[in-house]
């Protein structure tokens, strides 16, 4: 029997039940009775190793068959599901998963199963500690397994002082593989739905040059005729990318995962929940995103997180709560990371950014209290002992927000001393086809994504003051940097000869400031391309496109060019 | 006429594997199930004259939707799918009613001859 | 099938290029600016759709502009780059077989000197014109 066919299958329901081992691990720890849990865990391992024994990846099944006994011995010979299981388990998954990378990569093996599955058999628990009276019993552990609840749904860390019992966590849910049993659905490959979302983004291209000719035509015909087009074309946008999309779901083990060795490092005690798993993302974006909200998880763990003690001290319950939570906004995802720990200082901010000579006194005496938060994304203001690499894009804070006006999204922070901080992302639901504000300075065309587009303003002379040596105006109450986008790009400043200063309002280095340009020439709806070699490696640019009249411009990264 | 196989697995790649080797063998597979609850639903729906079952399943297991399908139709020709160690589960089931095993991985020339014996008797 | 090699001219002087790395040659057309991109990038070009820089060769190598809508667009096979060069024009395609002599380039983007029966060519691997020019790129910000 020629097995080769199958690779595709087993790889991808693999994956799927290392995910749910993944998921499961996790909540058992919090309820480490859970029989259904235990269930769970046990036949996932033995489908694996089923599976990979008819795929003949004898290595997978030598990790997958270990992982299967020692869920054996938990399930019907009284073995505790420990820390020590659960951190066994978490490294055969992780194991068997990069096998599998090797398996995909058509390579040998790189990765040896080394002594995880003499670790995974021979295992013993530690001796017990002298059990307190204190001591809770284990939540929900004779209860009938809950009904798989619907989001808000929440996975608990492991404390290290003894928890205040919770309410229990809902039933790990099984990958729901009975759907696709309906032949109403099928498995495409994702090269397929990367391409039908080019065809689409070449149709809207193609549209927008049609408009453009009957701009010089005016054909009432042609008119009504492209204008039906562009309704359908929207309606085949629309299913293009709902096809592209993936629940956020698909990633959030990951995060279970690191919050949990990071609250195990710090010795922190804290529940961490996770709100709108099924919420839909471009596949892009939820990529771009693991590495920015590992980042704020960390933050939130390592800095925003008092310890027990302190928190009982201030009145607060001894464990806090981080939350990681997306919801859709219309044509937006919001991505929030709350905390409910110190909270952040913004005078504590502003002398630590003067200290680091990152602003003058001067400067900072303009901050208001949300420009000075936003000071933790200046590059320079994370010091080396807080920052983690980000996707090689640097470290720090900074390097979340310049990922996340990559993806043509936006950064907030909110905090209250005492009370907690929130990080919310907000971004466009897909990034291959946005809505752009075009933009001209000098001989160049450019595009900024509107999602980075707080506002635009027309502005007077005199409505533009001098701070040291600075131009700012005030908006809302706040005064605003004014920054050229002319002088960012090498070109000579714009002269405005009737006296309004064309300008967009964005946010960059944390700070919101004011971009002036040449002329704002308004909205478009453009299909971003790729620039590829060698123009990739040029800093500032994000792709371009092509506009309705043949014009070409590319998609400007303002953040990165100021 | 091709004999009817619904088949009974919790892991699509099983099921697919399963199914071509069947239909190959000019077998007609009707049904597909994911766990013991499906299994039951689907027999008692479209009656296959042959089920091939997985034992470790979630919501229901094997034996248990074993069970089922026997009072349903005490003449049902159920073949039970098992992993080398799971001996003990396939005496339960021999007692249970089911008419022959085969081991996971599956060695096609075996499932062919077990499917064969069990259709043939 | 024997490897090609497609003979060019950049201000007088003969270039060569594996002929399988190039996918088109081009009249001049359109291009529009490229911002922060230093000089020798002329600018942007649409070539079937795809976004495509257009570097002078001329200029990268330091031997001044090409003059405005004479020579031709070397267009690089999409596979391998998003680049477009700007040369005088395509003298010939020769099979590799015709080549007389070889020897050591220059150690930079001329990886070896070719003597044919018209003359010397310097022959360019697209792959370190690649590096060349993104490293170029790189510091541009």
């Amino acid at each position: 029997m020629d097995m080769s066919q199958y690779r595709s299958l087993f790889l991808s329901e693999a994956r799927e039940y290392l995910r749910t081992i993944n998921e499961t691990v996790v909540g058992l720890e919090e309820t480490p009775e859970d029989r259904s849990g235990i269930d769970t865990l046990f036949r996932g391992a033995h489908s694996l190793k089923g599976m990979a024994a008819s795929m003949e990846y004898g290595d997978i099944v030598e990790v997958a068959h270990r992982m299967e006994d020692l869920m054996l011995r938990v399930r019907d010979m009284g073995l505790v599901f420990d820390s020590g299981v659960a951190d066994l388990l978490l490294e055969g998954s992780d194991l068997i998963e990069r096998m599998m990378v090797d398996l995909e990569a058509d390579r040998e093996p790189r990765t040896p199963a080394g002594d995880l599955p003499d670790r995974l058999a021979g295992y013993t628990p530690p001796p017990p500690p002298p059990r307190k009276a204190a001591d809770p019993a284990p939540a929900a552990s004779a209860a009938e397994p809950a009904p798989a609840q619907a989001t808000p749904s929440a996975a608990s860390v492991p404390a290290v002082e003894p928890a205040v019992p919770s309410t229990p966590p809902p039933t790990p849910v099984e990958p729901e593989r009975t759907k696709e049993l309906e032949v109403t659905s099928v498995r495409v490959k994702t090269e397929l739905l990367d391409h039908l979302a080019n065809l689409t983004g070449e149709l809207i291209t193609n549209k927008n040059r049609l408009l453009s000719i009957n701009r010089d035509l005016a054909s009432p015909q042609l008119g009504e005729a492209v204008g039906e087009t562009a309704k359908l074309l929207r309606a085949l946008h629309d299913e293009v990318m709902k096809v592209r999309l993936m629940p956020f779901e698909a990633i959030v083990d990951r995060f279970q995962r690191s919050v949990r060795a990071l609250a195990k490092k710090s010795g922190k005690e804290l529940h961490f929940e996770i709100v709108g798993r099924e919420i839909g993302l471009d596949r892009s974006i939820l990529e771009s995103l693991v590495d920015p909200i590992n980042h704020m998880l960390r933050n939130a763990v390592d800095h925003g997180m008092e310890e027990s003690a302190e928190r009982v001290a201030a009145g607060k319950p001894a464990r806090g709560v981080v939350k990681l939570s997306v919801a859709r906004d219309r044509d937006r995802v919001l991505v929030t990371v709350s905390d409910d720990g110190r909270g952040m200082v913004p005078e504590r901010m502003i002398a630590s950014a003067i200290r680091k000579g990152l602003i003058s006194p001067d400067e900072a005496s303009q901050l208001s209290p949300r420009q000075a938060l936003m000071l933790s994304c200046i590059p320079g203001f994370s010091t080396a002992r807080e920052v983690t690499d980000v996707s090689g894009r640097g470290v720090g804070m900074d390097a979340v927000n310049a990922s996340i006006q990559k993806l043509g999204g936006t950064l907030a922070i909110e905090s209250e001393p005492g009370k907690g901080t929130r990080f919310t992302l907000a971004l466009p639901m897909t990034i291959a086809i946005i809505h752009a504000l075009v933009v001209q300075c000098g001989p160049i065309k450019g595009a900024v994504p509107v999602t980075a587009v707080l506002r635009t303003v027309e502005l007077r002379r005199h409505q533009m003051t001098r701070v040291g040596n600075r131009s700012v105006f005030n908006l809302d109450g706040e005064a605003l940097p004014l920054l050229s986008l002319n002088r960012a790009l090498g070109l000579p400043l714009g002269r405005f000869p009737d006296g309004i200063v064309p300008l967009f309002v964005t946010e960059a280095k944390g700070r919101r400031v004011g971009i002036v340009v040449d002329r704002l020439l308004g909205q478009h709806e453009l299909f971003i391309k790729p620039l590829g070699r060698p123009l990739s490696k040029l800093p500032g640019l994000g792709g371009g496109a092509v506009l309705g009249d043949g014009e070409l411009i590319t998609l400007l990264d303002v953040a990165d060019l100021l | 006429m091709a004999t009817t196989v619904m088949v009974v697995d919790d892991s699509l790649f099983m099921r697919k594997m399963l199914r071509d080797l069947l239909e190959e063998q000019g077998y007609q597979v009707i049904a597909e199930a994911a766990d013991g609850n499906e299994a039951v639903a689907r027999f008692r729906e479209k009656a296959p004259e042959l089920v091939t079952l997985d034992i470790v399943m979630p919501n229901k297991n094997g034996l248990e939707a074993l069970g089922e399908i026997m009072a349903l139709d005490p003449a049902a020709r159920v073949v039970m799918c098992s992993a080398v160690g799971q001996e003990s589960m396939a005496q339960e089931a021999s007692l249970a009613g089911a008419k022959a095993f085969i081991l996971k991985p599956f060695n096609p020339e075996h499932v062919v001859q077990v499917l064969r014996d069990v259709c043939g008797g | 099938m024997e490897e090609r090699l497609l003979l060019f001219t950049v201000r007088g002087e003969g270039y060569a290029f594996e002929l399988q790395e190039v996918a088109e040659v081009m009249e001049p057309s359109e291009s529009y600016p490229i911002p922060k991109a230093p000089v020798h990038f002329v600018g942007l070009i649409n070539f079937h759709g795809a976004l495509t820089a257009l570097v002078d060769l001329g200029l990268y190598l330091g031997k001044g502009r090409q003059a405005r809508s004479q020579g031709k667009f070397l267009v690089l096979d999409p596979r391998l780059a998003g680049l477009a060069l700007w040369v005088d024009g395509v003298e010939s395609v020769v099979p590799a077989s015709t080549i007389l002599a070889r020897s050591a380039g220059d150690g930079a983007l001329c990886t070896e000197r070719l003597e044919t029966a018209q003359g010397n060519y310097r022959l360019v691997k697209v792959e370190t014109l690649l590096q060349a020019l993104e490293q170029g790129l790189a510091g541009a910000a």
